[in-house]
């Protein structure tokens, strides 16, 4: 099952200026736990999605109370710094888009 | 049941003229007290570093006018934190002068506390000396350099300053840069509940409605705080809450799902239950508030530059095919024709392809240009507006004639946007500081000025 049939929010944004937080906000319980059961979905999965280093990576966390999976990742350039092309970070969701789960 | 009731009546003063219909809503729940945020530097290091305002001086007015009317009918106080901008002494200072012109116009009476939080260079400068000041989103210890390149400074204060201007009697209380969740968590402190509950009431209603269904930040919210839990509920019985929302809030724009720190400690809400009571209304409780160090958060931001942009449309798919090459070949003259001008390291050129990786820039996984257009986004930053206005200009003109391999269409490159010109913006800036200051005490780091208003 693709991940957008799981989910019900797929987000990404700032948190603080040097880091972009991206929740997976699933539909209810039902899918949460699939999800987090699959083994699908793990800091390197996300590594291959956004190819960072896992030292990028500085979250994380399953949320079982917003049915939620969370990952925080280091920006390569700060928000608003030379360079920079999204200074919310609210458009980096999309390699999570492509996420299957069996 | 001893409880108090915070009224939100949005989660950004001066965004957009509050809702007055949830405000009114929310005034006849009762509420002990109004707080509103109206800072943050989320909108990039432009608007801390100038002091730019978020929102429109006639939004700010509608929203202070309707708040300080309502806190003194209800005889309850009063706070704001930010500005519309990062809560620096001239963002303060404006929100002064709004107040002052609604106390004259509306002949209002009432005590006001402000609280300053921006930070001197020579005082941080004094302190680095003595001790490392560890960074907590920068990697590395707070420098001198970065002091120096800093145009505004500021703490990100906690409760502390607040309950302090409460307890000296302000009913009005006026807060450069604090913690959304301290304008709220400030008077149930002071009251005596528990600070876990109040901190995280606070950062859930003080984006107003948004933690509501629908999202929208700019109608009213309320959070009764009790013994051992808090509501956040709908100020109007129309508004719906659900544990969904509430529980989705707690997650916006933050590192961790539950672990939230703030000055003096972190708030875990590992435990934290959610439960849905009627439409309008979530309970919560649970959360926990485990002390630590008191480290209050430095924020600084200053100009790294000027800044022109250019925007061309390319539709040719041959030239699409040769793009890369292209642009550095065009970097290459650039260096070239003006290398006896300028010194090559007072600018630096960035060209962004929408349409290939425009967005997402190195983290794109898919960089192959698979539309037939693309716009090219030519900037330049520069050490001086004239440099900077100069390269932009001679990009964009020099890429219109530029040849490359296999290239037949031989009349122009670039479909300028309207006009053959380039943009000069309000500059290049950059986050210089977001380190972890160590205080002995709270109060260290603000300036607290009383007035009345008779």
């Amino acid at each position: 099952m693709n991940i957008i049939d799981m989910a019900k929010v797929i987000r990404s944004k700032n948190s603080g200026p040097f880091k972009i937080t991206i929740d997976v906000i699933f539909k209810d319980y039902d899918m949460y736990n699939k999800a987090k059961s699959s083994g699908v979905l793990t800091m390197d999965l996300i590594s291959q999605l956004y190819k960072i280093s896992n030292e990028k990576i500085v979250a994380f966390e399953w949320y079982e109370q917003g049915k939620a999976l969370k990952v925080t990742i280091r920006r390569n350039i700060p928000s608003g710094s030379p360079g920079d092309t999204d200074v919310y970070g609210c458009q980096q969701h999309a390699p999570m888009l492509s996420i299957d789960i069996p | 049941m001893k409880e108090i009731r915070a009224l939100a009546p949005t989660g950004a003063v001066g965004y957009t003229p509050f809702d007055e219909e949830t405000f009114y809503a929310g005034l006849d729940q009762n509420p002990d007290f109004i707080g509103a945020d109206a800072g943050s530097p989320d909108s990039g290091p432009y608007y801390v570093a100038t002091n730019a305002h978020y929102g429109s001086r006639a939004a700010t007015k509608h929203d202070l006018r309707l708040m300080l009317h309502g806190a003194i009918d209800k005889n309850i106080p009063l706070i704001v934190g930010g500005a519309s901008g990062f809560g620096s002494k001239q963002d303060v200072t404006w929100k002064l002068d709004i107040i002052n012109e609604i106390v004259k116009e509306d002949n209002l009476s009432f005590d006001m506390a402000t609280v300053y939080t921006d930070v001197k260079k020579e005082y941080l400068k004094k302190r680095i000396k003595s001790e490392e000041i560890e960074g907590l989103g920068i990697e590395t210890p707070l420098s001198e350099e970065s002091i120096d390149k800093s145009d505004a400074i500021c703490a990100q204060i906690g409760p502390e300053p607040l309950i302090e201007a409460l307890k000296t009697g302000a009913q009005v209380i006026l807060s450069g840069r604090c913690c959304d969740d301290a304008i709220f968590a400030a008077m149930p402190i002071y009251k005596g509940f528990d600070k876990g509950l109040a901190l995280h009431m606070g950062k859930i209603i003080e984006c107003g409605g948004a933690c509501g269904v629908p999202h929208s930040i700019a109608h009213s919210m309320v959070g009764v705080i009790r013994d051992d839990h808090f509501l956040i509920r709908g100020a109007s019985k129309n508004q719906r809450v659900s544990v969904d929302s509430v529980a989705e809030h707690t997650l916006y724009e933050v590192d961790h799902p539950y672990i939230q720190a703030d000055p003096g400690g972190i708030n875990d809400l590992k435990d934290s239950v959610y439960t849905q009571i009627d439409p309008s209304t979530v309970m919560v409780s649970g959360s926990k508030w485990i002390p630590n160090e008191y480290k209050v958060r430095l924020e600084g931001a200053g100009r790294v530059g000027y800044r022109t942009v250019s925007i061309d449309g390319i539709r040719c798919p041959i030239l699409l095919s040769n793009l890369d090459d292209f642009l550095e070949t065009a970097k290459k003259s650039a260096h070239k024709t003006y290398g006896k001008y300028y010194d090559p390291s007072s600018y630096k050129i960035f060209f962004h392809i929408y349409g290939r990786d425009g967005v997402m820039g190195s983290l794109e996984p898919l960089k192959t240009i698979s539309n037939k257009e693309v716009a090219l986004v030519t900037e330049v930053i520069a050490d001086t507006q004239e440099i900077a206005n100069a390269i932009c200009g001679f990009l964009k003109h020099n890429m219109l004639f530029q040849s490359y391999p296999g290239q037949i269409s031989t009349a122009g490159n670039l479909a300028h946007l309207n006009s053959v010109e380039v943009y000069p913006t309000e500059g290049s800036f950059e986050f210089t500081i977001d380190h972890l200051l160590p205080l002995e005490d709270p109060l260290d780091i603000c300036k607290i000025e009383y007035k009345s208003y008779k």
